[in-house]
């Protein structure tokens, strides 16, 4: 089933550097060592590659968590002003759909992201999570309204 | 639309299809037949394209690489089969899970139809008892690239999982520390081989037995496999007993029978029909 769930967050609860343009990978901690999902290096690669002028940050010194799951686990990705979540969550779904070249008629697709978006503007912070297949993710993207996102 | 980028190999892969359409009729009259070596005059002629021209193009090799997996899935639908024969159905699963992963291969690289094994697989897979599946998480330092050994997530390394470069299959070595995060038991894991293990002669094969005796009595072939309509059945309840209404009811509930199991004398039992839908020699191997 799919899960969308939007709420407001400091951003100092988030991420204590300056933001960088674009989008950065947000570690967590596994047993006081930060980690990101295995999946970021190939998505962030894909990133570089199919999408060249938007700025991806991908902190060192982090291990990788493998979940040996057959679903696309994404960090959470802190988006910069400069990049808009509607923009993101469209690079995503193109993401899904080259990742599903390779995939069985049988075989069902879900992913788990989560946004930080910061609107310096109207100075709120919010994250958006979504834990579901693509079909539902396009259905939030088609809802999805930056401005909308902000005032909710 | 060709089937490979490299027109080369698909010249080799016309010329080879009467024997890949005999080796599947094969699997029919001789499920139990061994097949290793099958393919070994194409694998020469692979060989020697390979070596031919080692400056071709990258497509070269890249469709080398992807015919190689045609022919090992053909050998794994055989063993699979084999297996299926002989009872041997926890090692027919891991089978039946390594067609799948070549098939995915041969779907993402090239244009090569694979739907009529993917349907008749699908089914096959749907006859077997695993539904949950135990899944490792793993914190590790670093994943290292096998084709260039660089750290595989450094922009330094262009190489993504699963794709090809210039015919060699790139993939990520756990490099570093490597710590067990949590074990996981999950419906929907990245290898489906880490079953909780079923003893062969469990009841849980029962579809997969009955199967597997269809094809021994010869009632129908391995390619006459294709479908399963799964339907609800009522039957006798093996273990009602009708009892006088005021004694206590046989499932030991406590309570009285006539307000515990007396309209228990049926049960609703899990039905399946295997029915023939034929994967052809000439459409399955186009």
């Amino acid at each position: 089933m799919d899960e969308l769930k939007i709420e407001e967050v400091e951003i100092s609860d988030v991420w204590q550097e300056p933001i960088q343009t674009g989008v950065t990978f947000v570690p967590r901690s596994v047993h006081g060592k930060p980690v990101l999902e295995a999946d970021v290096g190939d998505f962030a690669k894909w990133l570089r590659q199919s999408n060249p002028d938007l700025a991806v940050s991908l902190p060192d010194e982090t291990g990788r968590l493998d979940q040996r799951s057959n679903e696309l686990w994404l960090p959470l990705m802190l988006l910069a002003s400069d990049t808009s979540v509607s923009v993101m969550l469209g690079i995503v779904a193109n993401y899904l759909y080259d990742r599903a070249k390779g995939l069985l008629a049988s075989d069902k697709q879900k992913i788990h992201l989560s946004l930080v978006y910061e609107d310096e503007v109207a100075g709120k912070t919010k994250k958006l999570t979504y834990s579901g297949d693509p079909e539902g993710l396009a259905k939030v993207m088609k809802k999805f309204d930056a401005n909308r996102f902000l005032d909710d | 639309m060709t089937r490979f980028t490299d027109s080369a190999v698909e010249r080799l892969y016309e010329r080879n299809l009467p024997q890949l359409r005999r080796f599947l009729q094969d699997i029919d009259t001789n499920p139990e037949g061994e097949t290793d070596g099958s393919f070994a005059a194409i694998v020469s002629d692979l060989q020697k394209l390979e070596l031919l021209d080692p400056d071709a193009a990258d497509s070269r090799f890249d469709s080398i690489y992807i015919l190689r997996t045609v022919l090992d899935f053909f050998e794994t639908y055989a063993t699979l089969w084999r297996r299926v024969f002989r009872g041997a159905y926890s090692e027919s699963w891991i089978a039946l899970q390594d067609a799948f992963d070549q098939l995915r291969l041969i779907r993402r690289l090239s244009n090569v139809d694979i739907r009529g094994f993917e349907r008749q697989l699908v089914q096959l897979e749907e006859c077997y008892p695993y539904e949950i599946f135990t899944s490792t998480g793993m914190v590790v330092d670093y994943v290292e690239c096998g084709i260039c050994h660089e750290p595989m997530d450094s922009p330094s390394c262009p190489h993504r999982v699963g794709f090809l470069y210039r015919g060699k299959l790139a993939y990520g070595i756990a490099r570093g520390k490597i710590e067990l995060d949590h074990l996981s038991i999950v419906k929907n894991p990245a290898d489906k081989r880490c079953v909780i293990p079923v003893k062969d002669s469990s009841d849980a094969f029962s579809v997969v037995r009955f199967l597997s005796s269809l094809l021994k009595q010869r009632t129908i072939v391995v390619s006459d496999f294709g479908d399963l309509k799964w339907s609800t059945r009522t039957t006798s309840n093996p273990e009602y007993k009708k009892l006088p209404r005021n004694v206590p009811c046989f499932c030991g509930s406590g309570r009285k029978f006539k307000t515990c199991c007396i309209n228990k004398s049926t049960v609703e039992v899990r039905h399946v029909d295997i029915v023939p839908v034929r994967l052809n020699a000439e459409d399955a191997v186009a």
